[in-house]
Protein backbone atom coordinates (compact mmCIF):
# COMPACT_ATOMS: atom_id res chain seq x y z
CA UNK A 1 0.00 0.00 0.00
CA UNK A 2 2.56 2.54 0.98
CA UNK A 3 4.80 1.59 -2.33
CA UNK A 4 2.05 2.75 -4.08
CA UNK A 5 3.24 6.28 -3.15
CA UNK A 6 6.05 7.84 -3.93
CA UNK A 7 8.40 9.68 -1.58
CA UNK A 8 8.69 12.42 -3.78
CA UNK A 9 4.85 12.38 -3.90
CA UNK A 10 5.09 12.79 0.52
CA UNK A 11 6.60 15.71 0.23
CA UNK A 12 4.73 17.90 -2.48
CA UNK A 13 1.60 16.49 -0.85
CA UNK A 14 2.83 17.47 2.92
CA UNK A 15 5.09 20.58 1.81
CA UNK A 16 9.01 19.68 2.27
CA UNK A 17 11.60 18.96 0.86
CA UNK A 18 14.69 16.23 0.45
CA UNK A 19 16.73 18.26 2.09
CA UNK A 20 14.31 19.46 4.80
CA UNK A 21 14.05 15.45 5.85
CA UNK A 22 17.60 15.14 6.04
CA UNK A 23 18.17 18.38 8.18
CA UNK A 24 15.49 16.85 10.24
CA UNK A 25 16.66 13.34 10.48
CA UNK A 26 20.04 15.21 12.26
CA UNK A 27 17.63 17.40 14.65
CA UNK A 28 17.88 20.23 12.59
CA UNK A 29 15.88 22.90 10.53
CA UNK A 30 15.94 24.56 7.35
CA UNK A 31 15.23 28.29 7.21
CA UNK A 32 12.00 27.69 6.02
CA UNK A 33 10.88 25.94 8.87
CA UNK A 34 12.23 27.99 11.11
CA UNK A 35 11.16 30.89 9.62
CA UNK A 36 7.84 29.50 9.86
CA UNK A 37 7.86 28.69 12.79
CA UNK A 38 8.87 31.50 14.80
CA UNK A 39 6.25 33.49 12.42
CA UNK A 40 3.39 31.44 13.73
CA UNK A 41 5.16 32.29 17.55
CA UNK A 42 4.98 36.03 16.39
CA UNK A 43 1.67 35.66 15.25
CA UNK A 44 0.38 34.11 18.30
CA UNK A 45 2.44 37.13 19.91
CA UNK A 46 0.37 39.55 18.04
CA UNK A 47 -2.78 38.07 19.06
CA UNK A 48 -1.95 38.29 22.85
CA UNK A 49 -0.69 41.98 22.15
CA UNK A 50 -3.83 42.93 21.03
CA UNK A 51 -5.96 41.43 23.67
CA UNK A 52 -3.85 42.89 26.04
CA UNK A 53 -3.85 46.35 24.43
CA UNK A 54 -8.01 46.30 24.67
CA UNK A 55 -8.18 45.31 28.04
CA UNK A 56 -6.15 48.29 28.92
CA UNK A 57 -8.12 50.20 26.69
CA UNK A 58 -11.24 48.75 28.36
CA UNK A 59 -9.96 49.69 31.87
CA UNK A 60 -8.96 52.66 31.56
CA UNK A 61 -11.20 54.18 28.55
CA UNK A 62 -13.15 57.82 30.29
CA UNK A 63 -16.53 55.19 30.09
CA UNK A 64 -19.25 54.88 32.60
CA UNK A 65 -17.81 52.63 35.51
CA UNK A 66 -20.29 49.26 34.43
CA UNK A 67 -18.92 49.16 31.07
CA UNK A 68 -14.78 49.69 32.17
CA UNK A 69 -15.68 46.53 35.02
CA UNK A 70 -17.29 44.40 32.36
CA UNK A 71 -15.04 44.42 29.48
CA UNK A 72 -12.33 45.41 31.55
CA UNK A 73 -12.93 42.18 33.72
CA UNK A 74 -13.42 39.49 30.67
CA UNK A 75 -10.84 41.09 28.45
CA UNK A 76 -8.24 40.42 31.55
CA UNK A 77 -9.39 36.71 31.80
CA UNK A 78 -9.00 36.73 28.15
CA UNK A 79 -5.84 37.71 28.16
CA UNK A 80 -4.30 35.60 31.15
CA UNK A 81 -5.92 32.22 29.82
CA UNK A 82 -4.37 33.45 26.49
CA UNK A 83 -0.96 33.50 28.12
CA UNK A 84 -1.20 30.40 30.75
CA UNK A 85 -2.39 27.89 27.60
CA UNK A 86 -0.01 29.47 24.71
CA UNK A 87 3.16 30.49 26.64
CA UNK A 88 4.46 26.95 25.82
CA UNK A 89 4.12 27.48 22.43
CA UNK A 90 5.16 30.72 22.35
CA UNK A 91 8.48 29.79 23.64
CA UNK A 92 8.96 26.75 21.68
CA UNK A 93 8.29 28.54 18.46
CA UNK A 94 10.44 30.81 18.97
CA UNK A 95 13.71 28.66 20.21
CA UNK A 96 12.35 25.37 17.88
CA UNK A 97 13.69 22.27 18.74
CA UNK A 98 13.22 18.96 16.24
CA UNK A 99 11.43 15.87 17.94
CA UNK A 100 10.88 12.94 16.43
CA UNK A 101 8.21 10.24 16.93
CA UNK A 102 7.47 6.75 15.71
CA UNK A 103 4.85 4.48 15.28
CA UNK A 104 1.68 3.60 13.68
CA UNK A 105 -0.20 5.86 12.37
CA UNK A 106 -3.89 5.80 13.04
CA UNK A 107 -6.58 8.94 11.80
CA UNK A 108 -9.39 9.76 13.69
CA UNK A 109 -11.98 11.79 13.45
CA UNK A 110 -12.67 14.86 16.17
CA UNK A 111 -16.29 14.22 16.62
CA UNK A 112 -18.22 17.37 16.37
CA UNK A 113 -15.40 18.93 15.14
CA UNK A 114 -14.06 20.25 11.76
CA UNK A 115 -10.68 18.65 12.72
CA UNK A 116 -9.38 15.34 11.87
CA UNK A 117 -6.45 14.34 13.86
CA UNK A 118 -3.76 11.82 13.15
CA UNK A 119 -1.53 9.72 15.81
CA UNK A 120 2.18 8.50 15.14
CA UNK A 121 3.28 7.60 18.53
CA UNK A 122 3.73 10.79 20.69
CA UNK A 123 2.81 13.30 18.13
CA UNK A 124 -0.68 14.23 17.92
CA UNK A 125 -1.38 15.88 14.38
CA UNK A 126 -4.42 17.89 13.48
CA UNK A 127 -5.43 19.17 10.20
CA UNK A 128 -8.51 20.13 8.51
CA UNK A 129 -11.48 17.57 6.93
CA UNK A 130 -10.91 17.00 3.23
CA UNK A 131 -6.90 17.52 3.13
CA UNK A 132 -4.90 14.94 1.33
CA UNK A 133 -3.19 13.78 4.72
CA UNK A 134 -5.35 10.20 4.79
CA UNK A 135 -4.82 10.05 0.99
CA UNK A 136 -1.09 10.30 0.80
CA UNK A 137 -0.42 8.64 4.34
CA UNK A 138 -1.91 4.95 4.98
CA UNK A 139 -3.48 4.08 8.13
CA UNK A 140 -1.74 0.89 10.19
CA UNK A 141 1.55 1.71 8.48
CA UNK A 142 4.76 2.63 10.61
CA UNK A 143 6.20 6.19 9.99
CA UNK A 144 8.37 8.62 11.42
CA UNK A 145 7.48 12.40 12.33
CA UNK A 146 9.34 14.78 13.08
CA UNK A 147 7.74 18.02 14.39
CA UNK A 148 8.80 21.43 16.30
CA UNK A 149 8.82 20.80 20.53
CA UNK A 150 5.88 22.29 22.42
CA UNK A 151 4.13 23.93 19.57
CA UNK A 152 3.95 20.17 17.62
CA UNK A 153 4.24 21.62 14.54
CA UNK A 154 4.84 19.24 11.84
CA UNK A 155 7.82 19.16 9.37
CA UNK A 156 8.39 16.23 7.51
CA UNK A 157 7.76 12.36 8.33
CA UNK A 158 8.83 9.60 6.03
CA UNK A 159 8.20 5.87 6.49
CA UNK A 160 9.45 3.87 9.12
CA UNK A 161 11.24 0.52 8.17
CA UNK A 162 10.58 -1.99 10.92
CA UNK A 163 13.29 -3.70 12.50
CA UNK A 164 11.84 -7.50 11.17
CA UNK A 165 11.56 -5.25 7.89
CA UNK A 166 15.00 -4.17 7.79
CA UNK A 167 16.23 -7.94 8.81
CA UNK A 168 13.99 -9.98 6.07
CA UNK A 169 15.78 -7.21 3.50
CA UNK A 170 19.16 -7.91 5.21
CA UNK A 171 18.33 -11.57 4.87
CA UNK A 172 17.17 -12.33 1.61
CA UNK B 1 -17.64 87.16 37.12
CA UNK B 2 -16.94 84.97 39.81
CA UNK B 3 -19.52 83.17 39.10
CA UNK B 4 -19.47 82.86 35.22
CA UNK B 5 -16.26 80.82 36.17
CA UNK B 6 -18.01 78.88 38.16
CA UNK B 7 -20.50 78.12 35.84
CA UNK B 8 -17.92 77.20 33.06
CA UNK B 9 -15.76 75.06 35.54
CA UNK B 10 -18.76 72.90 36.23
CA UNK B 11 -20.11 72.24 33.06
CA UNK B 12 -16.33 71.77 31.64
CA UNK B 13 -15.49 69.65 34.96
CA UNK B 14 -12.86 71.75 36.88
CA UNK B 15 -12.89 73.18 39.97
CA UNK B 16 -11.75 76.63 40.86
CA UNK B 17 -8.66 74.83 43.05
CA UNK B 18 -7.33 72.44 40.24
CA UNK B 19 -7.49 76.60 38.39
CA UNK B 20 -5.66 77.78 40.71
CA UNK B 21 -3.27 74.82 40.73
CA UNK B 22 -2.90 74.91 36.85
CA UNK B 23 -2.53 79.22 36.89
CA UNK B 24 1.15 78.24 38.38
CA UNK B 25 1.72 75.43 36.51
CA UNK B 26 0.64 72.51 38.39
CA UNK B 27 -1.86 69.78 38.14
CA UNK B 28 -3.95 68.50 40.65
CA UNK B 29 -4.42 64.74 41.94
CA UNK B 30 -7.37 64.17 39.69
CA UNK B 31 -5.95 65.57 36.60
CA UNK B 32 -2.86 63.58 37.27
CA UNK B 33 -4.67 60.29 37.21
CA UNK B 34 -6.73 61.32 34.38
CA UNK B 35 -3.85 62.26 32.48
CA UNK B 36 -2.52 58.78 33.13
CA UNK B 37 -5.83 57.53 32.28
CA UNK B 38 -5.61 58.97 28.51
CA UNK B 39 -2.17 57.91 27.89
CA UNK B 40 -2.89 54.30 29.09
CA UNK B 41 -5.54 54.17 26.96
CA UNK B 42 -3.31 55.63 24.13
CA UNK B 43 -1.10 52.90 25.06
CA UNK B 44 -3.78 50.16 24.72
CA UNK B 45 -5.63 51.21 21.37
CA UNK B 46 -1.65 51.29 20.06
CA UNK B 47 -0.59 47.67 21.85
CA UNK B 48 -3.93 46.47 19.95
CA UNK B 49 -3.10 47.65 16.31
CA UNK B 50 0.57 46.74 16.86
CA UNK B 51 -0.89 43.27 17.98
CA UNK B 52 -3.29 42.89 15.00
CA UNK B 53 -1.09 44.03 12.69
CA UNK B 54 0.87 40.95 13.64
CA UNK B 55 -1.68 38.43 13.85
CA UNK B 56 -2.46 39.14 10.18
CA UNK B 57 1.06 39.25 9.00
CA UNK B 58 2.31 36.43 10.38
CA UNK B 59 -1.19 34.28 11.18
CA UNK B 60 -3.04 35.14 7.94
CA UNK B 61 0.06 35.59 5.38
CA UNK B 62 -1.03 37.67 3.19
CA UNK B 63 0.55 38.06 -0.58
CA UNK B 64 1.26 40.12 -3.22
CA UNK B 65 -0.48 43.55 -3.06
CA UNK B 66 -3.14 42.84 -0.13
CA UNK B 67 0.56 41.88 2.27
CA UNK B 68 1.40 45.41 0.80
CA UNK B 69 -0.90 47.40 1.48
CA UNK B 70 -2.12 45.86 4.48
CA UNK B 71 1.25 45.82 5.65
CA UNK B 72 1.87 49.84 4.77
CA UNK B 73 -1.70 51.22 6.60
CA UNK B 74 -0.88 48.45 9.58
CA UNK B 75 2.50 50.39 9.76
CA UNK B 76 1.09 54.13 9.41
CA UNK B 77 -1.84 53.58 11.90
CA UNK B 78 1.07 52.18 13.97
CA UNK B 79 3.22 54.94 13.78
CA UNK B 80 0.23 57.69 13.83
CA UNK B 81 -1.26 55.65 17.36
CA UNK B 82 2.20 55.46 18.61
CA UNK B 83 2.98 59.24 18.55
CA UNK B 84 0.50 59.76 20.26
CA UNK B 85 0.59 57.53 22.86
CA UNK B 86 4.42 58.79 23.37
CA UNK B 87 2.97 62.04 24.04
CA UNK B 88 0.11 61.37 26.25
CA UNK B 89 2.59 59.26 28.45
CA UNK B 90 5.00 62.01 28.34
CA UNK B 91 2.20 64.26 29.53
CA UNK B 92 1.45 62.30 32.09
CA UNK B 93 4.74 61.82 33.54
CA UNK B 94 5.79 65.31 33.22
CA UNK B 95 2.73 66.58 34.76
CA UNK B 96 3.18 69.98 33.62
CA UNK B 97 0.35 72.42 33.28
CA UNK B 98 1.02 74.89 30.41
CA UNK B 99 -1.64 78.03 29.13
CA UNK B 100 -2.37 79.88 26.03
CA UNK B 101 -4.46 83.18 25.69
CA UNK B 102 -6.18 84.83 23.43
CA UNK B 103 -9.25 84.85 21.24
CA UNK B 104 -11.60 81.94 21.38
CA UNK B 105 -12.33 80.14 18.12
CA UNK B 106 -14.40 77.04 18.67
CA UNK B 107 -14.49 74.12 16.21
CA UNK B 108 -15.36 70.55 15.75
CA UNK B 109 -14.30 68.18 13.32
CA UNK B 110 -15.12 64.28 13.20
CA UNK B 111 -13.37 63.49 16.29
CA UNK B 112 -15.00 66.32 18.45
CA UNK B 113 -15.24 70.01 19.60
CA UNK B 114 -11.79 71.57 19.99
CA UNK B 115 -10.99 74.91 21.23
CA UNK B 116 -8.20 77.29 19.46
CA UNK B 117 -6.95 79.87 21.74
CA UNK B 118 -3.71 81.91 20.75
CA UNK B 119 -1.47 79.24 18.90
CA UNK B 120 -3.31 76.38 20.67
CA UNK B 121 -5.93 73.93 19.81
CA UNK B 122 -7.14 71.59 22.31
CA UNK B 123 -10.33 68.96 22.50
CA UNK B 124 -13.18 70.26 24.51
CA UNK B 125 -16.28 69.28 25.57
CA UNK B 126 -19.39 70.07 22.99
CA UNK B 127 -20.76 71.38 25.53
CA UNK B 128 -18.23 74.65 25.77
CA UNK B 129 -20.26 76.08 23.59
CA UNK B 130 -23.22 77.03 26.31
CA UNK B 131 -20.85 78.64 28.46
CA UNK B 132 -17.76 79.79 26.20
CA UNK B 133 -18.22 82.87 23.94
CA UNK B 134 -16.66 82.31 20.88
CA UNK B 135 -14.55 85.93 20.14
CA UNK B 136 -14.29 86.92 23.92
CA UNK B 137 -10.20 86.57 24.89
CA UNK B 138 -9.79 83.57 27.28
CA UNK B 139 -6.39 81.73 29.29
CA UNK B 140 -6.91 78.34 28.20
CA UNK B 141 -4.51 75.34 30.40
CA UNK B 142 -3.43 72.49 28.85
CA UNK B 143 -1.30 69.23 29.78
CA UNK B 144 2.24 69.95 28.50
CA UNK B 145 2.85 67.32 25.11
CA UNK B 146 -0.54 65.80 25.40
CA UNK B 147 -2.31 68.72 24.78
CA UNK B 148 -5.35 67.44 26.59
CA UNK B 149 -8.13 70.20 27.84
CA UNK B 150 -7.41 71.35 31.64
CA UNK B 151 -9.14 74.02 32.53
CA UNK B 152 -10.20 77.89 31.25
CA UNK B 153 -10.90 81.36 32.37
CA UNK B 154 -11.80 84.41 30.73
CA UNK B 155 -9.17 87.09 30.61
CA UNK B 156 -10.39 90.54 32.32
CA UNK B 157 -9.10 93.47 31.62
CA UNK B 158 -8.76 95.89 34.06
CA UNK B 159 -9.87 99.26 32.36
CA UNK B 160 -7.56 101.80 34.96
CA UNK B 161 -4.33 99.74 33.47
CA UNK B 162 -5.61 100.14 30.05
CA UNK B 163 -6.12 104.02 30.53
CA UNK B 164 -2.54 104.20 32.53
CA UNK B 165 -0.33 106.16 29.71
Amino acid sequence: MISSISMTELMSALGFGHDELELNRRAKMSRRQIRESVGESLGVIGILLSVLGLAIMATFYRGSAASRIIFGTLLWILFVTVVVLKVSEITGGLRPRVVVAEGELRVGADFGRTNSTVTIGAFRWHFPRGSVLPTVLVSGQRYRAFYVARTRRFLSIEPAVSDRASDRQASS
Amino acid sequence: MTSDISRIASTLGFTMAELSLNRVGKLSSHQSWMAIEDALTASGVTLAVLGGAMAMIFMVRPRGIVRSIGGGLALIGFAMLGVVAWKASVGAVRGIALNSEGVLCLGSNGRGTFATIGRVSVPIMWEAANVLIPGKRYRVYYLSDANSFLSIEPIVVNPKAQDAP
